[in-house]
């Protein structure tokens, strides 16, 4: 869907096909997601909660994906642009910049949903009062590196490798997070 | 009624010819009127700097040669001087032609997209000024749907192949838009003035011109809407620049690493295009290895030109046998449209004599039940069908053929479909 948006300001079909390979395998996390929620105590509320810290989280983690495909894209196309011979594999793949644009504002629309996603599952521990857990430190993390990408890109132009590697760990560990709590392991 | 075309182009003539048949627009109607006046039926007339062509649909055979002596006129040669660089293209051969040079075939860089906007407005000033006819019209409207077709899907235009528009293919893949971006020309030669000519027109929206001599910077940059700048300012424009075009004489490299290494910081990674077309060359190859930083040199550019150029050729092929495909297919209707009025009288005449017949029978056969009234009037339809099946086929694969005329008369006068009130009387014309 937000890539069928994008496509009406962005010259960016050859997207396509990553867009959709990164939407299924979001739906079957989510998927994943939807099962364990029914063991909680605290009552209406307390779901409530959880239902919005999920779905806040499920947009950032989306956002997220969608920044890590698009950087890997820009990696392919700044390889190829060097290259000087894959001229076909160029030509799909849609301009350097606007790739570049188009992984910096989905971490900047991703990154306030993840952050108050983050909170409110903060405030569900503390609620619960289960004590320090794999997945808080892990969410801590991810959360810190979209915030270190997005002030690097901002402030001191980071892009390219150096931004398509800190995005994807951001993305790799966020998906920890998701996996560890849906599997109900910490 | 032939289409047919006579011209001469950049395969037939030398330009020294070719300018001398160049006709201006104003003037193509009235080219056109003379060749209706010389007994064309319809006509178009379309003049390029490769070709001059006259299309029209006439009457007679032997309308070609006598054109052929009006062109001549026309150019102020004799006849005889300029017939070996002129072709004469008639019926299926002449709708060919015109597919293959409405989607560019037949120009000089094959695959060029202008030919089919000239076509077009030619034809379409004909048009207007009344001297085109059905028959051609449908002939160009469609031509330019092929053209269509073709550039849409073949290849055939879509890879640059000059080494200007490959550069600037270039950094359209690396920047999108480049209307806002900054191109820093060095040196102040004839060739990078070209290609800083270029990257201006395809929308860079600041230029500024670098020169060991200020004088010539200052010359260039005004002849180019851009600013002169000092040699001594690169790295500053280093810092500034989006795109680089380098073509100094400068003997070793303008620009090392270290320099590029320590402006790329102070631009925050923004992506850098050098075009480097300088021999020898001005920009360190080694830039190339930097995060963001393109490196193209002369080569690099003819190479990619020269594999477009091969592509093209590929998809000029595939391009033919579409046009061929299409050509045929659009004589084949011309062709049934020909034989159609006569199918559609033989029809209504086997309509009618059924109708008849039945009815005789059915009066003769008071007492018939509705079921076998049924099958009086199936059997009629029957014999009707099966007879005529065989005819029509005929009739539409002499359609496709140069006698088919012959075919269409015999089974008019065979079926008596030209009579006046058909059915009343079996002998009639002769």
């Amino acid at each position: 869907m937000l890539y069928l948006v994008l496509l009406r300001r962005y010259p960016i079909n050859a997207l396509g096909s990553f867009v959709s390979a990164l939407a299924t395998a979001l739906a079957v996390l989510a998927l994943f997601v939807a099962k364990p929620s029914a063991t909680l105590a605290g009552g209406v509320w307390a779901t409530w909660l959880l239902r919005v810290h999920i779905g806040l989280a499920f947009i950032g983690v989306t956002a997220f994906g969608f920044a890590t495909a698009v950087s890997i894209v820009y990696l392919m196309q700044s390889q190829a642009l060097k290259q000087k011979k894959k001229s076909g594999l160029r030509r799909r793949l849609p301009p350097l910049q606007v790739l570049d644009a188009l992984a910096l504002r989905s971490i900047i629309v991703g990154f306030p949903f993840y952050t108050v996603a983050l909170l409110l599952g903060s405030a569900q521990a503390i609620h619960a009062q289960g004590g320090v857990r794999l997945t808080y430190v892990l969410s801590f993390f991810s959360w810190f590196i979209y915030g270190a990408v997005l002030q690097a890109r901002l402030t001191a132009g980071w892009r390219g490798r150096r931004a398509a590697i800190m995005t994807s760990v951001g993305l790799v560990t966020t998906l920890m997070v998701v996996a560890l709590y849906s599997l109900g392991v910490a | 009624m032939q289409l047919l075309v006579l011209g001469l182009s950049h395969k037939t003539a030398p330009v020294q010819l070719r300018e001398k048949f160049a006709i201006p627009e104003d003037r193509l109607s009235d080219a056109a009127g003379r060749v209706r006046a010389a007994g064309g039926q319809e006509s178009f007339v379309v003049s390029t700097c490769n070709r001059t062509e006259l299309y029209a649909a006439v009457g007679d055979e032997d309308m070609g040669e006598r054109l052929v002596e009006m062109l001549a006129l026309l150019g102020e040669t004799g006849s005889s001087a300029v017939r070996e660089h002129m072709y004469l293209h008639q019926g299926a051969a002449a709708v060919q032609h015109l597919f293959r040079v409405a989607a560019s075939l037949d120009s000089l860089v094959v695959g060029e997209p202008q030919i089919l906007g000239q076509l077009k407005s030619a034809y379409e000033i004909c048009r207007q000024a009344g001297v085109t006819g059905p028959s051609l019209n449908r002939a160009a409207e469609r031509a330019f749907a092929v053209a269509k077709r073709v550039r849409t899907e073949t290849g055939i235009g879509r890879s640059a192949v000059s080494v200007s528009s490959v550069a600037i293919d270039l950094a359209r893949q690396i920047f999108g838009s480049l209307d806002d971006k900054r191109a820093v020309l060095l040196g102040a030669g004839k060739m990078g003035e070209l290609a800083a000519r270029h990257l201006r027109q395809a929308g860079v929206r600041e230029l500024l011109v670098a020169n060991r001599s200020m004088d010539r910077a200052q010359a260039v940059a005004a002849a180019l809407d851009g600013h002169p700048r000092s040699l001594a300012e690169l790295p500053e424009l280093l810092v500034q620049a989006d795109i680089v075009i380098a073509s100094t004489g400068a003997r070793g490299y303008l620009v090392q690493r270290p320099d590029m290494k320590k402006a790329l910081k102070q631009r925050k990674y923004r992506p850098i295009f050098f075009i480097d077309i300088a021999v020898p060359r001005n920009i360190d190859p080694a830039l190339n290895e930097l995060d963001n930083v393109f490196v193209y040199d002369v080569d690099d550019l003819s190479e990619i030109s020269n594999e477009n150029l091969a592509a093209r050729r590929r998809e000029a092929d595939a391009a033919e046998a579409l046009v061929a495909q299409e050509a045929s297919r659009f004589l084949g209707e011309l062709a049934t449209d020909t034989v159609k009025p006569t199918i559609v009288a033989l029809r209504a005449r086997a309509g009618e004599i059924r109708d008849q017949e039945v009815e005789k029978a059915l009066r003769r056969l008071p007492d018939l039940s509705a079921k076998q009234k049924k099958s009086v009037e199936r059997l009629a339809e029957g014999v009707c069908n099966t007879l005529l099946h065989s005819v029509m086929m005929e009739l539409k694969r002499a359609a496709t053929e140069p006698d088919g005329h012959l075919v269409v008369e015999a089974t008019r006068r065979m079926f008596n479909l030209d009579a006046q009130t058909p059915g009343e009387d079996k002998a009639h014309s002769e």
